[in-house]
């Protein structure tokens, strides 16, 4: 019997390397004790002083925006002070329809698209990983290949690829007698959701395929012994062991549908009818800032955050219930 | 010392450096027009941001006034997000001492504090340009822009296909428009008379066009008028021109559908204003000497009654140290005769008197068959009622007639947008009631 493993990474995992840097001469504790200390804060300050000013920061100020509201008096405003009003931001982002219905829209998109992507590009990874796979790395680039394209620029070409009358796929499907209008507004939510697999599913695929890579090769060598091969290999062996892989995908993915903006926004630009202009929730705090609502935008930009975190961290937090459970 | 202690240490060195060197980045790029606050001792440099092709006349102004630098830069044209930017900016400290606003604009921008006040350094010059660019750039006796263009609509015809389905001349009314949009369909159903009207702006650019005003103001208060006869009439024509098929469903002017089914033959015309005429020339090269220019079809025979779309001024936005300075740059790019001869060979239709009378204006257009397209300009320019006043939340009626036209028809979206926008208003804090 050839072994499964010839072309995974050949060597057996090897014992952890003896971390020798870090065994300080029993003689002097405190002094090396500073001078890690000293190293590490020196690796660390490019990332915290970036972190700092580019992340915490501006969140802060956003929180701290959402809790205050400008009054203006006069024709135009002329004179504006800003005042605490507590909560009174967020009772206006939940009473706007615009907003919750965005917000309950995304939700219903994730729950689509996000499993079609993942399964996806776990059968793709899959399909790369199998003993019969061919020009592994031509396919693995081809696939990885639309994570390339910036967003807006995929968008724009998908615009055009949908668009009635520009499109390459109405014109024969109506001679078929099937008259689609890809861009109305029933089709708009299934076409971003195509757009965003085409753009992602690679990016996945290559995280799964990654983790695949490193399942140890006695497993499957085990595993082919036992005469354990072909679907039930991946479904009882590799996909239990890159359960990891998919959690952090499926994370992934929820924080990226829940920021969705750049597909709609950019059919909104194309001034593609049938695209609400305030599809997602991120587009509605857009419209809400340039109508001078800051204060309002902030607090719509802390709900979407808040949402982002139950569900991306429930779901980890789950998952990894069951895997104690399991 | 070991190897791994230096290595380390050098590591840390460099990561300092490395920080420090962001650090005096982010602080070396500092605010540019504060030259001039300590009484001109240098140069004196100001930043203008716009989407038009203004490069050409800042290298021109740059060129004959060494110690007034402008820098151009190019951002999104404004409702596609170059306002947002101008007062991102602004929020940070960072704003540019100039800004191309459209007229429809400055209201909001007022709100939003972005624009300053150029009364003192602006009255004078006013004159160079038409009545109603300067009342378009100023609320009340105050002037917050100096104009630059003005977009008298017009239609833009095919002389060719209008002989191909025998059609004499151009429609000169909105019912013989729709008597045109029958007969061409009664030829051949692919082929569409014209274009729909698919947005907030066309819809107002038409109310304009009826004599009524979306907007009205009584002291402090605003009163909305979206919902009105004018607009009403306007609505209800151009949905039944595209509930019957009369007119492209999908694309207006500038989209690539419009683009391909011009090129194919299969749309006639579309009403736009002037400065259309600058992306037909780039966008549709091959129809040179096809294309001719019509005034717009008015609602009664001889009414004489056209309307304007679009069209801006520069604005001297709010923290310019050196406004005086600003306005001298904002006059020049208007009425400078070599700058606004640049302007129109760009596509602009100046708002200045004299440019207006520019050899390349009133010469025939070659591109237009040798038509003194000039001409038809300004009589539309002539015949737009100045009954309009602008709104405070611009950018919230584009949005919310977006989203409500592509859910629904013309007229139910003037009554949902004449609500939504009463309460935009409220929210901004502002007193309004409805019309």
């Amino acid at each position: 019997m050839s072994s499964p493993s010839s072309t995974r990474t050949a060597s057996p995992p090897r014992p952890a390397p003896a971390v020798t840097g870090r065994v300080f001469p029993a003689g002097r504790p405190r002094r090396a004790g500073l001078r890690s200390a000293l190293t590490a804060s020196g690796f660390l300050a490019p990332f915290a002083v970036l972190f700092l000013t580019m992340m915490v920061a501006p969140i802060c100020y956003a929180i701290y925006q959402s809790f205050f509201t400008v009054r203006r008096a006069g024709l135009f405003g002329g004179t504006q002070s800003t005042e605490f009003t507590g909560l009174s931001n967020y009772a206006d982002a939940f009473g706007d329809h615009d907003f919750t219905a965005s917000i309950v829209r995304v939700v219903l998109f994730g729950c689509v698209q996000v499993p079609v992507m993942l399964v996806l590009a776990l059968l793709l990874a899959l399909l790369l990983d199998s003993r019969s796979a061919r020009l592994r790395k031509t396919y693995r680039l081809t696939f990885f290949l639309p994570y390339a394209l910036p967003g807006a620029i995929a968008a724009l070409m998908w615009s055009f690829l949908l668009v009635k009358d520009l499109s390459p796929f109405t014109g024969p499907l109506s001679h078929l007698g099937i008259d689609v209008d890809f861009l109305s507004p029933s089709w708009v939510p299934f076409s971003i959701g195509n757009m965003i697999t085409w753009g992602w599913t690679g990016y996945n695929m290559l995280i799964i395929y990654s983790a695949l890579q490193t399942i140890p090769a006695e497993v499957m060598e085990a595993a082919a012994l036992d005469g354990c091969t072909g679907w039930r290999l991946a479904w009882a062996v590799k996909i239990p062991l890159v359960r990891p892989a998919l959690v952090l995908t499926t994370v992934f993915s929820i924080i990226g549908t829940a920021q969705l903006y750049t597909e709609p926004a950019v059919l909104v630009g194309a001034r593609i009818p049938g695209v609400d202009p305030k599809f997602s929730p991120i587009m509605n705090s857009t419209v809400a800032m340039d109508v001078g609502g800051q204060n309002l935008a902030a607090a719509q930009s802390v709900v979407l955050a808040v949402i982002t975190l139950v569900l991306s961290f429930g779901f980890l937090k789950y998952n990894q219930r069951k895997g104690a459970m399991a | 010392m070991d190897r791994t202690t230096i290595r380390s240490r050098r590591l840390l060195a460099l990561a300092t450096a490395a920080v420090m060197a962001f650090g005096v980045a982010a602080c070396s790029d500092d605010k540019n027009d504060s030259a001039g606050e300590s009484g001109h001792s240098g140069p004196v440099k100001m930043e203008f941001w716009g989407w038009a092709g203004y490069e050409k006349i800042v290298d021109q102004w740059n060129a004959a006034h060494p110690d007034i630098k402008v820098t151009f830069k190019k951002i999104p044209s404004g409702p596609a997000g170059g306002y947002t930017q101008i007062n991102n900016a602004l929020a940070a400290g960072n704003g540019p001492c100039l800004a191309q606003i459209e007229y429809q604009n400055i209201p909001s921008m007022l709100v939003k504090n972005s624009v300053m006040d150029i009364t003192r350094y602006a009255s004078d010059g006013m004159d160079k340009y038409v009545p109603s660019a300067v009342s378009a750039s100023s609320v009340g006796d105050k002037i917050y822009g100096v104009p630059v263009d003005i977009g008298p609509m017009v239609l833009f015809y095919r002389k060719d296909l209008f002989d191909k389905y025998g059609i004499s001349k151009p429609p000169a009314t909105w019912a013989e428009y729709k008597a045109d949009a029958e007969k061409v369909k009664t030829a051949d159903p692919a082929v569409k008379f014209g274009t729909k009207l698919g947005d907030g702006a066309g819809l107002a650019s038409f109310t304009l066009q009826t004599g009524q005003s979306w907007y009205s103001t009584q002291g402090d208060s605003w009163t909305v008028n979206i919902d009105n006869p004018g607009t009403r009439k306007v609505a209800s024509y151009w949905q039944d021109l595209k509930d019957q098929g009369l007119v492209a469903k999908h694309g207006s002017a500038w989209d690539p559908q419009f683009n391909k089914a011009s090129e194919a033959g299969k749309v006639l015309t579309f009403v736009s204003a002037s400065w259309a005429a600058g992306g037909l020339k780039s966008d549709l090269k091959g129809e040179a000497g096809k294309w001719r220019v019509a005034p717009m079809p008015t609602w009664e025979a001889g009414d004489n009654k056209s309307a304007s779309s679009g069209g801006s001024a520069t604005s001297v936005i709010t923290g310019c140290r050196t406004p005086r300075e600003a306005v001298q740059f904002a006059d020049f790019l208007s009425s400078d005769p070599q700058a606004v001869k640049t302007g129109i060979e760009g596509g602009l239709y100046p708002a200045s008197k004299a440019g207006q009378d520019d050899p390349l204006l009133t010469g025939g257009d070659p591109f237009f068959g040798g038509q003194k397209v000039g001409d038809v300009y300004r009589a539309s320019a002539a015949r737009v009622p100045s009954t309009w006043t602008n709104g405070p939340t611009f950018q919230q009626v584009e949005t919310d007639f977006t989203g409500a036209i592509g859910k629904g028809t013309l007229p139910e979206a003037v009554t949902k947008v004449q609500t939504s926008t009463v309460a935009a208003i409220k929210k901004l804090g502002l007193s309004v009631t409805n019309g």
